[in-house]
This record gives structure tokens, sequence and C-alpha cells, in this order.
């Protein structure tokens, strides 16, 4: 890449230099390439998942906190979630304050659960807060939509999780952030004007296409 | 094998013919109430309005009593089917009827179900809404034997003004009664020029028979089959800011079909339904200019009308015919006019000459489907394409043609490869 190109590697050692941990600024630079990828399997595979923002959050859960204990904690809250679901169906509460209610039991067994799972206390806030989007989809769209779209959802962090701490690709993303970067931005647009059939509707039509 | 770029898959469906559909086109079918109103101002058939409910305090002075024995009760904004009260028959005392699952309901019931409604209950997200109580459509006889409870519907997408694919919803047990593929309803496609159904999808499978009977899901012949068609088409005129709308009409014993409602959003299983391809009919419509809705029916049947050439040859054979034939044509005035006709493979479109045409009155306005440029050795010249039927060895075919100048040429009318399939070629002669 020619120099006058390179507008972004002087960041990078300015902030190797301050003492950012080169693994932390490698995943900061690797985000667009995440949710590049949460994108396109919607888009050339047909996964719908949970939008971008919670497969892009427990992305983050399972590298701050390791792949066993991200996916423990993950099945624990959403047992929690959807239990909180069934205990307060019966209190006619509004929606925010049922809500609420459940995110309360959620801190507690979260709280409980540092004593199984060693995690930083980031991750631990997150997964609540993902508990909030799992308690959403489930009332809004019943429990056994919800339960397809958070495994689409799981599936799609725990590759996400397997992107972001593949070494090589940090190193190559640290030797050339501009590359990556634009990369990621012309995918994104080649991807937003795509019309061809996703992978699972291949299956979906089959019949058709014989 | 077909190409897969014929299928309408999510993504162009959602880029390049959703767009057609503008935000005040989407609020329109997203409200039911204003679906009607701006299908009643059109003239158009729709199941009559009972009341209205805008607040709890109409919920509360409403006098319950004077409804009908049967009605439906419905939110105004809701979706697939939810939060909907069908009422069959009044029971014994005043204020409680039964409903169409079997239950006995009371006024107080009525009046929680439809504060339920109004405080958003059965919404899109969740917003406040309205109620209103419609008359009940009475099923068709023909239909009560295909569906479990619940009323069956045609639906059919429009684009462009004209009809491009149509299938008969039935409601199952697993769906409820429900209309809605998604919930587990029956999708059978039907022929856009016969009404004739042919495949059937449930839930990703295709069926033979009707679940739980002994009737084949083909073979069907839809009643009023032209005015669905039409009253289809004219609903896409009447709300035009949906260029590409899924219409939902079904039969009243007593009215005939009727506008349901209009789908902004329709969904891509009609394809499975039909067993054809959506995108490449969405293709020949685009951008042609369609007068009206009686325009756009009368292409959508020369364009898309099923070729049952399989089912033709299982039953009577491959028929011969020679390389010039006399084939029958249907005149404006219903007549069946002879003439001969080329059979010509090396053309695909069929062609007919225009003193011919004039004649049978086939170049009225309302019969020429649109009109193509062709450049030639005299430059450029605008040739109209018509709908045109004519019998050929017995076999009824319903087809569009060019129209060309031959007069200087042996025969009026060129049949091409399209309008050929079930047939074999003998290469001299006649048949």
């Amino acid at each position: 890449m020619p120099a006058s190109l390179s507008f972004l590697k002087p960041l990078v050692f300015l902030a190797l230099e301050r003492g950012v941990e080169p693994k932390i600024l490698a995943i900061l630079l690797l985000f667009p390439l995440l949710t590049l990828f949460i994108a396109a399997s919607r888009y050339l595979v047909g996964i719908k998942a949970l939008g971008i923002f919670t497969p892009v959050i427990l992305t983050i859960v399972f590298l701050e906190a390791g792949i066993l204990s991200g996916l423990g904690l993950f099945f624990l809250v959403l047992i929690t979630v959807s239990l909180g679901r069934a205990l307060t169906r019966g209190f006619h509460l509004h929606y925010l304050a049922r809500v609420s209610l459940i995110i309360w039991l959620v801190s507690i067994v979260v709280f409980g659960g540092i004593f199984f799972f060693k995690t930083p206390l980031v991750a631990l806030l997150i997964l609540i807060l993902v508990g909030e989007n799992l308690l959403e989809v489930e009332i809004s769209r019943g429990t056994k939509e919800a339960l397809g779209l958070i495994t689409e959802t799981l599936i799609l962090a725990v590759f996400g999780w397997l992107l972001l701490s593949w070494e090589w690709l940090q190193k190559s993303v640290l030797a050339e952030p501009e590359i990556f970067l634009i990369l990621t931005a012309a995918g994104n647009i080649l991807l937003g004007r795509f019309t061809g059939l996703r992978l699972l509707e291949y299956k979906r039509f089959r019949r058709l296409l014989k | 094998m077909l190409d897969s770029s014929f299928i309408l898959g999510m993504n162009a469906r959602n880029r390049l013919y959703l767009i057609y559909n503008n935000k005040r086109g989407r609020k329109v079918a997203d409200s039911k109430i204003l679906t009607k109103k701006r299908l009643l101002k059109a003239g158009l058939p729709v199941p009559k309005v009972l009341k209205i409910f805008k607040s709890p305090d109409d919920v509360f002075s409403f006098d319950w009593t004077k409804l009908p024995e049967s009605f439906v009760l419905k939110p105004v904004s809701g979706f697939g089917g939810q939060g909907i009260i069908i009422i069959r028959g009044r029971a014994k005392y005043a204020g409680e009827w039964w409903t169409m699952s079997g239950e006995k309901i009371d006024i107080p019931t009525l009046r929680l179900h439809t504060l339920d409604i109004l405080a958003g209950q059965y919404s899109l997200h969740n917003f406040p809404d309205w109620a209103f109580v419609e008359e009940r459509i009475k099923i068709a006889g023909i239909f009560r034997k295909y569906a479990y409870r619940g009323t069956p519907d045609v639906r059919v997408i429009v684009f462009n003004k004209v009809p491009v694919m149509a299938m008969l919803r039935l409601p199952t047990k697993e769906s409820q009664g429900k209309a809605n593929l998604h919930q587990g309803a029956i999708g059978v496609g039907i022929d856009l020029a016969t009404g004739i159904t042919n495949h059937a999808v449930c839930r990703g499978k295709f069926l033979k028979y009707i679940p739980g009977t002994k009737r084949k899901v083909n073979g069907i012949k839809l009643p009023y089959w032209n005015t669905i068609l039409t009253l289809a088409a004219k609903a896409q005129e009447a709300v035009s800011e949906l260029g590409y709308v899924g219409v939902d009409i079904v039969y009243d014993k007593a009215h005939g079909p009727m506008i349901l409602e209009l789908n902004a959003r329709p969904g891509l299983e009609i394809q499975n339904a039909n067993l054809a391809p959506l995108k490449r009919r969405l293709e020949r419509v685009e951008g042609l200019e369609v007068l009206n809705a009686d325009h756009g029916v009368r292409i959508a049947k020369a364009l898309f009308a099923g070729r049952y050439a399989d089912r033709v040859m299982a039953e009577e054979g491959v028929k011969i015919i020679g390389s010039k034939e006399e084939v029958k044509i249907l005149a404006a005035s219903k007549k069946r006019v002879s003439v001969w006709a080329k059979i010509d493979t090396g053309a695909w479109r069929t062609s007919i000459d225009k003193n011919l045409a004039k004649e049978l009155g086939l170049l009225r306005k309302e019969n020429i489907l649109w009109t193509k440029v062709i450049k030639g050795s005299l430059g450029k010249e605008e040739r109209p394409i018509i709908g045109l039927t004519f019998w050929l060895a017995g076999r009824k075919i319903n087809t569009y043609a060019g129209v060309a100048n031959r007069e200087h040429l042996r025969r009026p009318l060129i049949i091409g490869r399209r309008d050929l399939e079930g047939f074999l070629i003998k290469p001299r002669g006649e048949s």
C-alpha cells in the first residue's frame, strides 16, 4: 500500500506506544468485519438472528469472559429470563415494570453466578442487559420463534468469537488497518445491493429449482 | 433446471419491489379501516363496518345488544389474524353469543377484549389501537368442505395493475382457523387464466390431498375467477401508493367476492404453492403501460396462463400437426373464424396479420396488451401485442400475439414455439 494511504498506521503505533493492549486495539479494528459478517449471514445465508447489536455484544462477552464461562452464563441468563416470564405471567403488570422485575431476578442469579464462573464485571453487566433483549423477543415473538432466533444469535456470536480471537487476523489488522477498513466498507455496499437468493432460500425453493 | 434468478427471494423482494410501496401506502394497508375507506371510495365491495371503537368511552357507551346474530370483532392494526373474535350466532339469552370455536361469550367479555385491543395488545409494537365490529363473511358452499372452520381466502399479488400470481389459502386445525401460511394454513396455487388450482403446500411440505379428506388439491375450479382478478387489480389501482401488493379476497355467500385486506409485504411462499417463480413474472410486467385494471387482467391471462402440456399429453397423447394447420380464432364477436396458419418453430411468439386482426376486432384498444418497438431495416416500428385465443388441432390456446403486416405472405398467422408445447410437428404438409 502506498505511504500516502497509510493514514491509520501512525495512529496504531501511537496507541501502542501509549500502552493500549495490542489485542484490544485489534478487536476494535476488527469490529467492522464482525458487523459485516453478521450482515452477510442474513443476506447471503438467510440467518435472521436478533439484529446486529445482540450478536455483537455477545461476542464481546465471549471474548471477555472466555467461551466456556460466557456460554454458561448466557444459558443461565436465558433460563432465568424464561422462568421469570412464566412466573410473572399471572401478575398483570405494566410492560416495563414486568421487564424490570425480571431483570431484578436476572441480576440476583448472575450475582450468584460469580461464584461459579470467573469473569470480569463488565461481561456480567452486559449479560444482564442481553437478558432484556432475550426477554423482548420472547414476549413479542412467542417462545417457539424466539428460541429459533436466539439459537441463530448464539451461533453467530460463537463464530464472531472465533473470528475475533483468531491471532493471524489480529496481527494482520494491526499491520494493515487501512486495507481492512476499505474492504469492509466495500463489502457492505456490495452486500447491500445484492438481490440474489439467500443460501437457505435455495433449500426453501428446491422444488422450483428442480 | 430452472434458473435461480427467476425466483423472487427476500433480497430481491425488499430491494427491487417493495420500493414501489411508499410510506403512505403502507399506512393504508396497516389500517383495516383506512383500507376499507379507500376501497369503498373506488366502489369496491368490502365487508361492512358496524361500529368503530376509538376510546374506552366508546366501549362503555355502546349498546352491545344491538349487534346482529353474527359478527366479527377485530383490531384495526392487527396482524397475522391475531386478536380477532368471530361470533357465529346468538346463545339462549340476550347479550350472549357463540364464538366460532364453540365457546359462549357475553358482553362483559367482549368489552374486556375490546379494551385489550385499544390498549395495543394485538397491534404492531403494542401501539394503542382502535377496534371495530364487522359483518361476518359467510363462506360460500364450495369452500366449506375444504377448510377447517375459519374463512378461506384468495391471495392475489398485483404489480403495476397486473395480477401476477394467486393462491387459495385454506385454514387448518393447526392454523386455528386462520388463513395465514405462517400459522400453518395451506397455500393452493391457482392458474391465473382459468382459476383452476394446481399445487399445494403446507409448512414447506407439498400436498397431493387436502389433509383429512380424499380431495385432490389440483383441479378445483374457483367460482367468479374473473371478478376476483379484476377486484384485485382494481384494489391496487385504488391504492396506487402500493405498487406491489397482496390483495386478500373472500367469498361471501350472499355478496360474492369481497376484498378483506391489503398486504404491503406479501410473502414468498406463493411461489411454492404454484410451483412457479415470481420474479420472472414481475420482470415481464414492470414498466408496461397498463391502462386500467381490466387491461391488467387481460395481460395477466395472456402472459401467465398455465401450460398444461404435461397433463394434456398424458391424457390425449402428443398431437401431431403439420407445418400448416387450419386453426379457429376467437373473434371479438365471440365467433370462431377459421384461418390457415403456418407452424413456425423458428419463431418464439405467435404473430398475426394486421388486417386480419382488425377484421376480427382484435385491434380494439382494450385488447392491446402492450406495444413493442422493433428495429427493422426500415427504422423503428411500433408493433402492438394483443391477447389471442385460438384452437389448434382441437386444443384451446390462450396466448398473446404480435401484430405485423403479413399482407404479402401466404399465411395470415404464424404460430410460434411458445404455443406449441405438447405438439409434434411433421415437417411436410398437413396433419
